[in-house]
């Protein structure tokens, strides 16, 4: 199934480094670690409010069974800016594929954070709970849209 | 699909003839073959592994032994090398078993004048929905009001000097697989176990395909309020001998 990525509302101002100059929280694309992290439907996302992912993790898939609390990383991440265009690309490579094993897990969102300052970026709402069998190796592939994960544009 | 007994059978073997001949009814290729053997006696009897099948544990007393059945093992000789035994043996074919590795994990152990045996495997069951089977064997009648506790079926009753229950659990067994069998005269004895998996769906595979969001970072409307940089000087003359200046400063606009 195809699912448009909804950015958290800070996510822009944290890509200019914060709400306030002490500020350490920040977006840093070219260097930080950007990871994709399995929630149970009991996260309620709230685009208008949630900035940190030390803030929803309660509501994170249980470690073990195939899951590993903190999700997966993205590696190859890759800030990019395209002539003529005023178009800019933050790129990542999909994270590994999830395999459940043992008594399986369940999931119903993926969000992407920076786990360097543990800011939240986006999520992604698969619609229900997916239920994965650990009996049956069941697996989760997220791919992330050629295009970047999120782009950037200037009239 | 959960495992299921397709067939179970006892059989007895004595130290006179050295083997217990174990058969199965047209056993059903793919299936698993599971038997189970136990001596009356302690000792140091050195089991056989037959042709083609494969020692799941192999003890002084006890021995498991499973295949993947290719759908002729119709008889099979049993073995040991010490001399005047006897022993009890279960064969039963598996449905719904793991295609070709069914064969998880076992367990065994002597005990000495007791009513009952704790059955347990060493390790913890490697998947859900697992089938496990054990047996006791024993030097003496039991003298009947065999149990088996953990939800665990007796494969009959009445053989006096061995007993043998199964299960096939539902869901995540979490840790060993295990069952007391209890009896009614204390007997010296020894006890195997061992677990099996079952077959292995197809994996369902989930996907998600992002599409990306884009932030447009728009530019806003300002003015421009230039500011003269000094004042304005006016002068005029008012009379003779006298000049006024007016200093005029520019607000902006």
């Amino acid at each position: 199934m195809a699912v448009t990525i909804v950015l958290y509302g800070k996510t822009p101002i944290n890509i200019m480094g914060g709400e306030t100059a002490a500020e350490t929280k920040k977006i840093d694309w070219s260097s930080d670690t950007i990871k994709a992290a399995l929630f149970t439907s009991a996260y309620t996302p709230a685009q208008d409010t949630d900035e940190l992912y030390s803030g929803i993790s309660a509501n994170e898939v249980a470690n073990g069974n195939g899951y590993t609390t903190g999700g997966n990383t993205c590696t190859s991440i890759d800030p990019a800016y395209t002539a003529g265009t005023n178009t800019g690309k933050f790129d990542a490579a999909d994270p590994t594929v999830w395999t459940a094993s043992g008594a399986g897990f369940s999931f119903r969102y993926v969000v992407i954070y920076d786990a360097t300052s543990d800011v939240l970026i986006g999520y992604l709402d698969y619609g229900s709970t997916v239920t994965m069998s650990g009996a049956n190796a069941d697996t989760f592939t997220l791919t992330f849209d050629a295009a970047g994960v999120f782009t950037t544009t200037v009239p | 699909m959960a495992i299921a007994e397709v067939q179970k059978a006892h059989f007895n073997g004595t130290g006179a003839s050295g083997k217990v001949v174990v058969t199965f009814t047209a056993p059903t290729s793919g299936n698993t073959l599971v038997v189970l053997i136990t001596t009356e006696s302690a000792g140091t009897d050195t089991f056989v592994t037959p042709a083609g099948w494969n020692a799941g544990r192999v003890q002084n007393e006890a021995a498991l032994y499973w295949r993947v059945s290719n759908g002729t093992e119709t008889s099979t000789d049993f073995t040991w090398s010490a001399g005047s035994v006897t022993v009890h043996a279960w064969g039963i074919e598996l449905s719904g078993t793991h295609a070709s590795a069914p064969f998880d994990s076992s367990g065994y152990n002597t005990f000495t004048t007791n009513t009952t045996a704790t059955l347990t495997t060493d390790a913890t069951a490697a998947v859900a929905d697992e089938y496990a089977v054990g047996q006791v064997g024993m030097n003496g009648a039991n003298g009947g009001s065999e149990t088996a506790s953990n939800s665990y079926t007796l494969l009959t009753t009445g053989n006096t000097r061995d007993i043998a229950a199964s299960r096939t659990y539902s869901g995540n067994q979490g840790g060993a697989v295990t069952t007391d069998i209890g009896w009614l005269t204390t007997r010296v004895g020894r006890w195997i176990i061992g677990s099996f998996k079952p077959a292995i769906a197809t994996p369902t595979n989930y996907t998600m395909d992002h599409i990306k969001a884009n932030i447009t970072f728009t530019g806003k409307s300002h003015t421009l309020d230039p500011h003269i940089s000094g004042p304005v000087d006016l002068q005029y003359i008012a009379g003779p001998g006298f000049v006024h200046t007016l200093r005029e400063h520019r607000t902006p606009y």
